[in-house]
């Protein structure tokens, strides 16, 4: 023990016996993945080294963490960010979790695994796209949420997360009983370096952290994992992982950001760290919306220009994935991908980047997204036009968005897998937000005049809108609100001026040709004399745009969760490509395949499926 | 832009212009350039002269004033491109000389350079609709040149199938809020016979100095029988009976807004219409309304949820549980 172990294997050993490594590391060829070649040695020095290794500290790794903790373990996370939470603190925080959770016992809400089991594998769930809502789940990793999912709320609130009743019920968590609710902590509202993105995900997030801090969890921040450690290429245990020193800095400034807390950080610097697991290594690294030829593997239309929730202040770059594939392991479920609005969104928000979270200035990030956002609202949209990349518009702007996924109660008579629930189509979300078929987002990402091969991508939306529309709907068009520096929003005298401008934003890479912007506002200004829009039947348009100056806003769909990742089974361990243990590998959260639900609930438990396995791996897998 | 050397024991020149004139440029820009020689040993002419010569024949002469990597070159002067559009050509001359122990050739280079005229783009709006037939009215055009010269005083039309049906000419201040789009009130007279008016606002350029690009937008707006009837429209709250002000009724395409007292009068001609209320909060609908005479309607609107309420459904939404 001690000292890690390498064995020499030659190329030809690799490409022979390695069929499935092989495989693998071919297909990631340009995924930006580190792929480890056949000479690969683990390393012979470890500069750390813990029982536990976690990678990312968001809503999958501090449970992991703290589980691992709990059962005797040390834990070191790694991760590549100045502070923790990822995603997980930039959320919601709502907390859908259920099985018969005290707090459900407490409102009087019956519920139990079996029913969890039974609401998640539902072939008969079926948004009104059509496309079922459960139907693809992987049923052994469903039975492990479904049999962990009250005693995860336990942990959860045992770690000094505190809740309150939800509002409202929300999308993928079964329909059968209420499961949610939402954290409270004072302040986590208004971004600080606190909650850096303003969102109540900080009150899952620093409980969880502070918890995890005070029973000796370690933290190395700032380093990204790059690769995975295996004995062999295809074969053995997982012995630990390099990462590199990755510090961040906000635009002109020299001085490192740090986390908010600090006690436990390991204050590490060296470019390349190895870092030892003795019984095993957690990937929860969020998933890969971030990184753009993975998450085309699910969706090739998903091309550069769309940004993601959650940047800029974590990268779930598919990393984890990544280097998990490059020692073998498989992708699963991946047909959750398809039409879900989290994969792919239309926002209300225009005229910034990052018009996900609202990033306004009290944000520590916001020297990084420079702008907070236009919220236009479900309203705006009749007072505005969205064209593509050259000039046309592609879609009644009114509709709305791809189904989010099903609650409680929004199927009446719901019965577990009842044929009658596939007719009783849910309309609305729970908290009102219409779901309807999905034109919109499909039509925006259409081929048009301007994609070129060899991806042959949509390009940019622009909402285009003028000084009346502004007036009428008392839109600050002045930043911090839009950002006019780095091509965002742009104001003109003349469509024609607007169209020229557009140019300078770096994803709108043809021109826009300024007559065809002027003929498409010319053509949608006869339909509001019509009272009827000829091309995409937008319930009548109502207003002119014809006021100078002009405006064109950013608006292009965005990227938002991971629903499909690695093959985990139901203690979340990685399997590979044949179907077989990665031993000493697991993984949770959204870079693990099997599971559509959104957000913290299925996150969470698998961190805490994963933490109490790892904790105990040397007992339960053979070296 | 190569130079023309001719037959002699001299140094051999090249000439031009730094930096390299683009091929194409705004008529009546101004470029920032210097005038170079270089000679292939490398000699330093400083002192020397050479000839710019303009389009129109025009020459100036620029002493060689600096010398940089064996290049030597005039101050920064400042040429403007002609105001009419078209190739024009410039030429620029080094005169060579025999004296002294090293002599340099003539040299003479011609430059052809595209000059553009300015685009322009136009503006249409404050166009009313629908209009009754025959009515004089007017709209707002506005013109904007690319390089944001001041088109004051430059005439603008409105056309009607090619023909000019109003003229106008643009003032002095630029359009609030924008940087440099000039404007005119036309005035103009609808139709004679309903329908849809296709027209254009038109800038046509001529009489711009320098040379500009003609362009134009297209408009339309709706032209209608004169409305010989009255709707005397009352709205009320369906669940109170109270009137509802403020609310924005249309009655087909004739729109009116509500007073205190929750009425409106829409002149309209005969003609079977669509009524609806709209405002936030509140709708209405009154389908197939046949009016042949002056007639008085109650439209009862029914509480709607508010815009304030759906944009905090969605706010909501986004920020609270679930975004
Ligand atoms: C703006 C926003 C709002 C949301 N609202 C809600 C909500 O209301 N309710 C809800 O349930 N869900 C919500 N979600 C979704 C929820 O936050 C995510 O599903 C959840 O956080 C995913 O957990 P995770 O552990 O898989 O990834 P994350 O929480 O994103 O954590 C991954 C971590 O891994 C780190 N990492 C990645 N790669 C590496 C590497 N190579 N080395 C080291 N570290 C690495 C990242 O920096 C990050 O810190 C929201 C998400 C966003 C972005
Ligand atoms: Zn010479
Ligand atoms: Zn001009």
């Amino acid at each position: 023990m001690g000292k890690p172990r390498s064995r020499p294997v030659n190329r030809r050993d690799f490409i022979t016996k390695g069929a499935a490594a092989g495989v693998a590391a071919t297909a990631m060829a340009g995924l930006g993945a580190t792929v480890p070649d056949a000479e690969a040695q683990t390393p012979r020095q470890w500069d750390l080294e813990a029982d536990v290794v976690v990678i990312g500290s968001g809503a999958t790794g501090l449970p992991a963490a703290i589980r691992a903790r709990d059962k005797g373990a040390s834990v070191i996370v790694v991760e590549a960010n100045y502070d923790v939470g990822g995603h997980g603190i930039l959320s919601g925080g709502s907390l859908p979790l259920g099985g018969g959770t005290s707090w459900q016992k407490q409102h009087g809400i019956e519920d139990s695994p079996d029913q969890v089991f039974r609401d998640l594998t539902d072939w008969s769930v079926v948004l009104p796209h059509g496309i079922a809502d459960y139907r693809y789940n992987d049923r052994e990793v469903q039975r492990a949420f479904a049999d962990n999912c009250a005693a995860t709320f336990e942990f959860l609130i045992a770690n000094g997360i505190v809740v309150r009743p939800p509002a409202f019920d929300s999308g993928s968590v079964g329909l059968s009983a209420l499961r949610m609710s939402a954290p409270v902590l004072e302040g986590v509202n208004v971004p600080s370096p606190m909650s850096p993105g303003g969102g109540r995900g900080a009150a899952n997030i620093r409980p969880l952290e502070a918890s995890a801090r005070a029973k000796g969890v370690r933290f190395l921040l700032n380093y990204h994992m790059d690769r995975i450690h295996r004995e062999s290429p295809t074969a053995g245990r997982v012995l630990g992982l390099e990462a590199s020193y990755k510090p961040r800095f906000l635009p002109g400034s020299t001085t490192r950001m740090e986390s908010y807390r600090s006690e436990g950080n390991i204050d590490l610097r060296k470019p390349t760290v190895n870092v030892r697991a003795r019984r095993a290594v957690i990937i929860a690294s969020g998933g890969s919306s971030s990184n753009v030829n993975f998450r085309r593997i699910f969706d090739p239309r998903l091309t550069e220009e769309h940004q993601v929730g959650g940047e800029p202040y974590s990268f779930q770059d598919a990393s984890g994935e990544l280097a998990a594939m490059s020692i073998g392991a498989s992708l699963w479920g991946t047909a959750n991908a398809f039409e879900r609005r989290r994969v792919i969104m239309k926002r209300n928000v225009v005229g910034a980047q990052y018009t996900y979270t609202q990033w306004g200035p009290n944000s520590p990030l916001f020297p990084f997204t420079r702008a907070r956002g236009l919220n236009i609202g479900i309203p705006g949209w009749q007072h505005v036009i969205s064209v593509n990349q050259v000039g046309k518009r592609f879609c009644d702007e009114t509709h709305g968005e791809l189904p989010d996924g099903t609650g409680y109660g929004l199927i009446e008579n719901y019965v577990p897998g009842s044929v009658r629930n596939t007719k009783a189509k849910p309309h609305a979300n729970a908290d009102g937000v219409k779901q309807e078929t999905p034109l919109y987002v499909h039509a925006a990402l259409a081929m048009n005049e301007g994609s070129m091969p060899p991806d042959y991508a949509a390009g940019p939306v622009w909402v285009i809108f003028d000084a009346a529309a502004a007036a009428r709907r008392k839109w600050n068009v002045e930043p911090p609100n839009v950002d006019l520096d780095q091509g965002y929003f742009f104001v003109a005298d003349t469509l024609e001026e607007l169209a020229r401008q557009v140019t300078r934003n770096k994803y709108q890479k043809v021109p826009m040709p300024p007559a065809n912007l002027a003929a498409t506002v010319a053509r949608y200004n006869s339909f509001v004399d019509l009272g009827r829009d000829e091309d995409f039947d937008k319930p009548t348009p109502r207003y002119k745009i014809d006021t100078p100056p002009f405006y064109a806003a950013w608006g292009t769909p965005v990227c938002h969760d991971t629903v499909t990742g690695l093959r985990i089974n139901g203690r979340c361990q990685v399997l590979d490509l044949r179907g077989q243990v990665i031993p000493g590998l697991y993984c949770g959260g959204e870079s693990a395949g099997g599971s559509n639900q959104h957000g913290w609930g299925r996150c969470s438990c698998q961190g805490y499926i994963s933490g109490g396995n790892a904790a105990e791996d040397v007992a339960t897998t053979s070296r | 832009m190569a130079a023309s050397p001719p037959r002699s024991l001299g140094h051999a020149v090249t000439i031009g212009v730094r930096p390299a004139v683009p091929a194409a440029v705004d008529a009546g820009a101004a470029l920032t350039v210097r005038l170079f020689v270089a000679c292939r040993s490398g000699c330093d002419l400083r002192g020397r002269i050479v000839r710019l010569v303009a389009p129109d024949g025009a020459v100036t002469v620029h002493e060689l004033t600096g010398h940089v990597d064996g290049t030597t070159v005039t101050d920064e002067i400042c040429v403007h491109t002609p105001h009419a559009a078209g190739v024009s050509t410039w030429g620029l001359v080094f005169p060579g000389h025999a004296a002294g122990r090293v002599t340099h050739d003539a040299a003479a280079v011609a430059m052809d350079v595209d000059v553009r005229p300015h685009d322009t783009s136009v503006v249409v709006w404050d166009v009313p609709s629908p209009v009754p037939v025959g009515t004089p009215f007017t709209v707002k055009v506005g013109v904007r040149c690319a390089t944001l010269c001041r088109l004051t005083g430059h005439a603008v039309e409105v056309r009607a199938d090619g023909v000019t049906v109003g003229r106008g000419t643009l003032g002095a201040l630029p359009w609030p809020d924008t940087r440099g789009l000039h404007w005119a009130e036309v005035p103009v007279v609808a139709p004679a016979t309903p329908g849809l008016a296709h027209w254009a606002g038109i800038f046509t350029g001529v009489n711009a100095t320098p040379d500009h690009r003609a362009s134009q937008a297209p408009f339309t707006f709706r032209v209608e029988p004169p409305p010989a009837h009255r709707v005397a429209l009352t709205v009320t709250v369906r669940d109170t009976g109270a009137p509802l002000g403020g609310a924005d009724v249309r009655v087909g395409v004739y729109r009116a807004v509500t007073d205190a007292a929750g009425q409106a009068d829409v002149p309209v001609p005969a003609g079977s219409y669509d009524v609806v209320v709209e405002t936030d909060g509140f709708a209405g609908h009154l389908p197939g309304l046949d009016v042949h005479g002056d007639v008085s309607v109650t439209v009862a609107a029914v509480r709607t949820p508010t815009e304030a309420e759906e944009h905090e459904a969605l706010e909501r939404y986004e920020a609270s549980q679930w975004g």
